[in-house]
């Protein structure tokens, strides 16, 4: 069974999918969404929709202009989450 | 749910104190940056075998000072000339010059075809987005003819640089050019255009959504994105194309890859004679 | 032609080509230069010889290449330094900026010509020497050494080269037309009696993150390239760091000032005069080759009893103004002489602040130097 794929995405360096968008837009198989809400920053961010359709192609990893997108095999399967957002 | 993000493959390549840019959202500049540091990467090399020189504009903000590494932040034009002072006493590090068009074909454009008469060892980068984006969206030697800018606002009435066409003809021995809707090809061609053994020029297109998209009608990021990939053509879908088929298109691809004569080297071989003869 | 970098012997040379032997002596490796009347001997001079001393010459696109050049390889570690005149020190003044904000040491000779502008390139003028001080813009502090022989062409260029390492600045040798292209005795001493100074450096596994190379008034170390100091050298405005920070006004005000104190506060280190006016009432202030139509006066005004004396300014900039100010307590009427229509006399006049008269003397022909006669003339009329 192929290892789960997880995207995470740097709140921090991020700057908006609605300046930029650039991850959603180079997504061949449309996995992302724009969140609906702010974050503190103002910034509205990329949130992972469809995980399963991503196929690793890593275009939002190299198409993204602030290093913000990460994408992963998972090492350890995790009950939940695909997403891994940020704080740090 | 307060999660740490994964480490960007790249990061430890970033300058700890210079982990966010100043770049505008959108900005291509930031594709190009993991462009040229995954080729690093991948030829096995470190930043520490370079020493990357930069003018003034929003381009040459790629190295100084997100690279962690020797960085030489130069005066508007001039980092080609200062890079050759550096490669003169440093032959055996890799000067890489990352700048903009402006700043390296206008107020630049001598030392350009100077360095490339030269075939000094160097790699340039002229990150081409048409516009001087820096101080607001003024004219710049490549924003095409017709297009308004703020001091342009009737429209540019000036024919803009090939500027591939120039380096070639002032005789780099590497001239390269592609945009930032092909970061993988630009991966491969700055590998080839590093390890150069003569003055390897790459020019890339790169999108400014906020001083020439916004300001002259162009689109977003994205739309801007898709305009390289619909107006790119390759060198070998252009051989077959017409003149009037190419007009408003983007040849991308490499144009020159040849062998000749570079200065360090020639520089070191007559100093070798010039002690052998006098000792 | 000659063998190693140190010419020890007693020579017969010309100015320009006392000035190049002087960079090879300081151990100078990099000299980048564009063609230009009447500094080009320096060029050919440093062209011919740093091949076979394993050093480089580039002759350059322009004069803003050739600084570049220099700085560039400044900070790849080479002592380096560029020659040229009035014009091409004009084209420079940018950089030059440059090389004061990033702390780059370097040498730059202008063999000073008839100006303004093309003027006439072989005939001398003393027109340049308020540009070292004011030329690039912003508020800065600069060093500018002023010789009037050919020994001195060797001797102050090798001084320039210590002090452009000592204080990690871009420092000018202050040459004209006469001085470039006359011929006198020259006396090269062995390599081991010719003090030399190096800049400071960083231990190479200095920890990257503590590297403070910039804006310390005692001179920082200078992280220079190749060493893995992952050094940011920027002429934005930056911290000791050099983190650029375009914002703050206050990170403005210490980029300015430490830099100006770091000339400033070691200012006795770096004045240089030389005088002759020990119980003088008149004193003849000048430098440069000036400063040998002052010395000729002085003989032949002392020999009809007049009460004469003569002050030479080695160092035009930092101004020693304690040295004028010491200098006029002791005497009545000082004469500025310069090859032009008055710079440093201004300084001058400022700096004796009434404490003694103060005129100026321009040669009866702009261009040429002062007639011993018309200096004596000019005493005569104010003693008293």
């Amino acid at each position: 069974m192929p290892k789960p794929v997880v995207i995470s995405i740097n709140e921090n360096l991020c700057k908006g999918a609605d300046g930029c968008g650039i991850c959603l837009a180079l997504c061949p198989k449309d996995v992302f969404k724009i969140a609906e809400r702010l974050t503190a920053r103002g910034i509205r961010l990329p949130v992972v929709e469809k995980i399963t359709a991503c196929t690793k192609c890593e275009n939002c990893v190299i198409y993204c202009p602030d290093m913000a997108v990460v994408v992963r095999l998972q090492e350890v399967p995790e009950a939940a989450d695909a997403v891994r957002g940020t704080t740090q | 749910m307060s999660v740490t993000a994964y480490e960007h493959p790249l990061a430890k390549y970033i300058r700890p104190s210079a982990k966010t840019t100043a770049n505008c959202p959108g900005c291509g500049n930031g594709i190009l940056t993991q462009s040229i540091l995954r080729a690093i990467e991948e030829l096995g090399l470190t930043l520490d075998d370079f020493v990357f020189v930069s003018g003034i504009g929003c381009a040459a903000w790629i190295p100084s000072p997100s690279f962690f590494a020797d960085v030489l932040h130069t005066t508007h034009g001039r980092p080609i000339a200062f890079g050759t002072g550096v490669k003169a006493a440093l032959p055996h590090k890799r000067v890489m010059v990352i700048s903009g068009d402006g700043d390296l074909t206008a107020i630049g454009g001598n030392h350009l075809i100077h360095a490339a008469r030269r075939n000094i060892a160097m790699t340039v980068f002229c990150v081409n987005n048409g516009i001087y984006g820096m101080t607001g969206g003024q004219v710049a030697p490549t924003t095409p003819l017709g297009l308004t800018t703020v001091t342009t606002p009737f429209g540019n009435v000036e024919n803009p640089f090939d500027i591939c066409e120039l380096v070639k003809g002032a005789g780099a021995s590497f001239v390269a050019r592609w945009t930032t809707y092909h970061p993988r090809q630009i991966v491969k061609t700055a590998k080839k255009a590093i390890q150069k053994k003569g003055f390897a020029f790459v020019e890339v297109l790169s999108q400014c959504p906020v001083e020439f998209g916004r300001k002259t009608g162009m689109g977003t990021s994205v739309q801007m994105l898709q305009w390289y990939k619909t107006k790119s053509v390759t060198t070998t879908r252009a051989k077959d194309m017409s003149p009037e088929e190419l007009r408003d298109k983007i040849i991308v691809g490499e144009f020159v890859d040849i062998e000749k004569p570079e200065l360090i080297e020639t520089l070191t071989a007559m100093r070798e004679r010039a002690m052998a003869a006098s000792s | 032609m000659a063998k190693g970098a140190v010419l020890t012997g007693r020579h017969f040379m010309m100015g320009n080509i006392a000035c190049a032997e002087g960079a090879l002596a300081a151990g100078c490796r990099f000299v980048a230069g564009y063609p230009i009347t009447p500094a080009t001997e320096v060029a050919e001079r440093l062209a011919e010889r740093l091949p076979t001393v394993g050093g480089t010459f580039l002759q350059m696109e322009d004069e803003i290449a050739s600084i570049a050049a220099v700085i560039g390889a400044s900070w790849g570690g080479m002592k380096a330094m560029t020659a040229t005149s009035g014009p091409g020190i004009s084209l420079m003044l940018e950089n030059i900026g440059f090389a004061l904000g990033t702390e780059t040491p370097c040498v730059i000779v202008n063999v000073m010509r008839g100006g303004p502008t093309t003027g006439i390139p072989a005939v001398e003028l003393q027109g340049d020497v308020i540009q070292p001080r004011r030329g690039s813009h912003g508020d800065y502090q600069i060093i500018a050494l002023a010789p009037s022989s050919v020994q001195e062409a060797f001797d102050y260029t090798v001084e320039a080269f210590n002090l452009a390492e000592r204080f990690r600045t871009p420092v000018f040798v202050l040459s004209d037309a006469f001085l470039g292209h006359m011929r006198e005795e020259l006396i090269v001493p062995e390599a081991t009696e010719i003090p030399i100074v190096d800049r400071k450096l960083f231990p190479p596994d200095k920890d990257v993150e503590a590297l403070a190379g910039f804006l310390d008034e005692d001179v920082a170390p200078m992280p220079i390239f190749g060493r893995g100091h992952k050094a940011h050298v920027t002429s934005s405005c930056h911290d000791a760091y050099g983190r650029r920070n375009v914002i703050d006004a206050k990170a403005l005000d210490l980029f300015i000032t430490k830099l100006n104190d770091k000339i400033e506060r070691h200012r006795d280190e770096i004045v240089r005069v030389a005088s002759d006016a020990a119980g003088a009432e008149i004193v003849l202030v000048s430098y440069g080759s000036v400063f040998r139509c002052a010395q000729a006066a002085v003989e032949a005004g002392r020999a009809e009893g007049l009460p004469l004396g003569s002050f030479k300014l080695g160092t035009l900039w930092p101004f020693p103004d304690r040295e004028i100010a010491a200098l006029a307590a002791g005497a009545r009427h000082l004469i500025v002489l310069e090859n032009n229509l008055g710079q440093m006399f201004h300084y001058v006049q400022a700096a004796v602040a009434g404490r003694a008269h103060v005129s100026f003397l321009r040669p009866r022909v702009l261009g040429e130097l002062h007639e011993i006669e018309d200096i004596l003339k000019a005493v005569r009329e104010v003693r008293p």
